[in-house]
């Protein structure tokens, strides 16, 4: 057995001092296997997304209390759970889905607003942050803390209400878990309002680079508007059916994306260990050989392995 | 290694000047994982072709080298591939 893995693992006489495993037709093998896992992998988490799939334990009662409780460290006043904004982040959610798309305005230039003013919500004041990839809800609290402009959603004290959606799904090409938060305060009927030129003039006007925050101008209809505004289906689900769609899909047998990462990691991590070995074990005994710079492979490797690592953070928007 | 190093300076300044870019680049295509996938793909290509070179230039290149650059070449891709279960 030590002879064997002596053979497999370690420069030796037996193995043309070279780890068998550093062979080609090892390497050869080891790359056809990680394919044929890939798409078998994929393949399983079609078939059966209970046994296999992403998992998505992000709470929307955690998001809300985590939020509130941060706003709470600030001495600002928690939000309240609003259905409509709920409503809106899951039209949001789906749209982002149906058209396959990442970004706060959709490719045919519908902004956020829309999905709120759809939901019925008249807004004062409204704002967007967005999440994906994210393993649980306090990695997603976090990151949206840790970014200045979403902070500031998070923190800002026009807002009233909150509402979100974390919707399973497949998005530019990967499955993945979307976490979208929408923030607002109502507008209020006339008679309780200020006027509305002073409103207009005390407020700033909405812009489209200012995505994550737009403040309702003094006209009836906010200035942010779309040619595609009509053309929504509004997504019909309440927002006990988002709490739903969150609950339902966030347990799968084996959370494919940690397992994937897992067998990247140690596949990257083993060979840089076979590789590194062999240097040393090969300068020691002097040997000379005609192989590659072990030292490039060590490094290409490296790079994967911290690409692995960064990519496979949830990302903020 | 250190002598490696210091030995083939350039090359791997060079070398980590292309796989820095390729890791910028994917950093910021973080929307789309298809478009990382194609980026890690690439800078793979750049790190065999050059590779490649440096070893013809230092009259070391052999089909057995080759070899073994492209397979740990597509091993890093294959990984990429399971990593973003794409």
């Amino acid at each position: 057995m030590k002879k064997f893995l002596q053979h497999l693992l370690i420069p030796h006489q037996s193995n043309n001092h070279r780890a068998k495993l550093l062979h080609h037709h090892s390497l050869l093998i080891l790359t056809i296997l990680v394919f044929i896992s890939s798409f078998f992998i994929q393949s399983i988490q079609k078939e059966y997304p209970s046994v296999l799939g992403i998992s998505a334990n992000v709470s929307i009662d955690d998001l809300l209390s985590l939020t509130n409780k941060k706003r709470q460290e600030k001495g600002l006043p928690p939000l309240n759970l609003n259905t409509h904004l709920s409503q809106a982040a899951a039209m949001k959610a789906h749209d982002m889905f149906g058209k396959n798309y990442w970004a706060h305005i959709a490719p045919d230039g519908t902004t956020p607003w829309v999905f709120i003013k759809n939901s019925g919500y008249e807004y004062l004041y409204a704002g967007e942050n967005l999440a994906r990839g994210f393993n649980n809800t306090p990695e997603v609290v976090n990151a949206w803390m840790e970014s200045p402009s979403h902070r500031e959603n998070m923190l800002s004290p026009h807002y009233n209400d909150i509402g979100f959606a974390v919707v399973p799904g497949s998005l530019t090409g990967s499955d993945t878990v979307l976490v979208v938060e929408m923030f607002g305060s109502q507008y209020i009927a006339k008679d309780s309002t200020p006027s509305e030129a002073a409103l207009g003039a005390a407020l700033p006007s909405p812009t489209i680079s200012n995505v994550k925050q737009l403040a309702r101008t003094a006209s009836p209809v906010p200035s942010i508007t779309t040619p595609t505004e009509t053309q929504i289906t509004p997504f019909q689900a309440e927002a006990n059916s988002v709490r739903e769609i969150a609950a339902s899909s966030n347990n799968p047998l084996i959370d494919s994306k940690s397992m994937t990462r897992q067998i990247s990691f140690f596949i990257i991590l083993f060979i840089i260990a076979l590789l590194i070995m062999d240097v040393i074990i090969i300068k020691r005994k002097k040997i000379v050989r005609v192989v590659s710079h072990n030292l490039d492979h060590i490094f290409f490797l490296a790079i994967i392995l911290i690409t692995a690592i960064i990519i496979g953070k949830g990302v903020i928007l | 290694m250190k002598k490696q190093l210091k030995k083939h300076l350039m090359y791997y300044v060079s070398f980590a000047i292309i796989q820095s870019i390729g890791f910028v680049f994917v950093l910021l295509t973080a929307y789309d994982k298809q478009v990382q996938l194609l980026i890690i793909t690439l800078t793979t290509f750049f790190y065999i072709i050059w590779a490649l070179a440096h070893q013809y230039i230092h009259h070391h290149l052999n089909a057995k080298i080759m070899v073994e650059y492209i397979l740990i070449g597509t091993l890093g891709v294959a990984v990429s591939l399971l990593l973003f279960n794409v």
